[in-house]
């Protein structure tokens, strides 16, 4: 993890809730959600953090990306990338959206946060400086 | 100058040098995640023993792929090596399921996919990685059902829309190009 987002604390990593998915018949599918909790991410447009701690998404299937709330009003923009270097298209998420892909092949995906357009975290100081942000990635398995 | 004086220009320059400090970390803190100076490996590292070089000199040249290492933080030395090692093997079982593809579209049979080619020093969990997609690749080929091929190399988040269906060939066709025009002829 990268200096800033060692702060970060992950919640409910692996021990993924297991859900059980029935509708209209089909068949039971369960997912893992990772939730980090004050990952520190730049207010900087273009300075990418990822954020989740690299859940297998082991199906062909939809991976969801919330982002709960920001200390400063950061408007989170989201891609996925693969460890094998394959990217979805980037989404953006203010607090309380949820962004989905749908048709994401099976692999191991970061989620990489950057802000949307750049904000001033920092005050007077130069730079534009950190944020805390929560937030949840859901993936299928 | 009286000692009054001289101490309160001591607090001054404190309080300056002090706020210069301030600045500079702050900067710093701010840049600190973009790294630009990371330097790649080199095709002959031990990193990349076991997977075929010509691969490794491809993805190593290969904007991309460059972009893709670039945002990672420059002290994450694993996960940078992780990906260099899992996108070589990535250009290689891409371009094979393009084969498979192609060769079943044209024969209707489909060909077994090669062995899974892995580094001899591997980084981080690229095997487990690796695994993963080898796995699925391997299930949709034996579904019977190449329209499965085709969906996984056609998807944004597939290796088709951006490995080069020719090797080296970073201004050419990528995967997903040769299989949507082959799937349109079929």
């Amino acid at each position: 993890m990268t200096t800033t987002n060692t702060k970060r604390v992950v919640i409910g990593i692996a021990a993924a809730t297991f859900l059980l998915l029935v509708s209209n018949g089909a068949p039971a599918q369960a997912y893992a959600q990772d939730s980090w909790t004050n990952a520190q991410v730049s207010c900087s447009h273009g300075t990418y953090q990822y954020v989740d701690s690299s859940l297998q998404h082991l199906v062909f299937g939809d991976v969801w990306v919330h982002q709960t709330s920001a200390t400063n009003p950061v408007t989170g923009e989201y891609h996925l990338q693969s460890a094998q270097g394959n990217n979805t298209s980037a989404k953006v998420a203010a607090s309380g959206q949820t962004v989905i892909w749908s048709g994401v092949i099976a692999s191991t995906y970061k989620v990489w946060h950057t802000a949307q357009t750049s904000v001033n975290c920092n005050g007077s100081l130069p730079g534009d400086g950190n944020t805390l942000t929560s937030g949840w990635a859901r993936f299928d398995f | 100058m009286g000692d009054a004086a001289m101490t309160s220009r001591r607090k001054r320059i404190s309080l300056i040098a002090g706020a210069a400090a301030v600045a500079v970390l702050a900067t710093v803190g701010a840049i600190n995640n973009q790294d630009v100076s990371a330097v790649p490996p080199s095709a002959d590292s031990p990193l990349f023993e076991g997977l075929p070089k010509t691969t490794v000199v491809e993805v190593l040249e290969n904007p991309k792929a460059q972009a893709n290492v670039a945002i990672w933080p420059a002290e994450e030395t694993t996960g940078r090596n992780a990906l260099w090692q899992g996108m070589v093997i990535n250009f290689t079982q891409c371009r094979q399921m393009l084969t498979v593809y192609l060769e079943w579209q044209a024969t209707g049979v489909a060909r077994e996919l090669p062995p899974l080619e892995l580094p001899a020093n591997p980084a981080g969990d690229v095997v487990r990685d690796a695994k993963v997609v080898d796995t699925s690749y391997r299930e949709v080929i034996a579904s019977g059902d190449p329209a499965q091929v085709s969906k996984l190399l056609l998807a944004e988040s597939g290796c088709g829309a951006w490995v080069p269906a020719r090797a080296g060939d970073t201004q050419g066709l990528v995967v997903a190009d040769v299989v949507a025009k082959a799937a349109a002829n079929a």
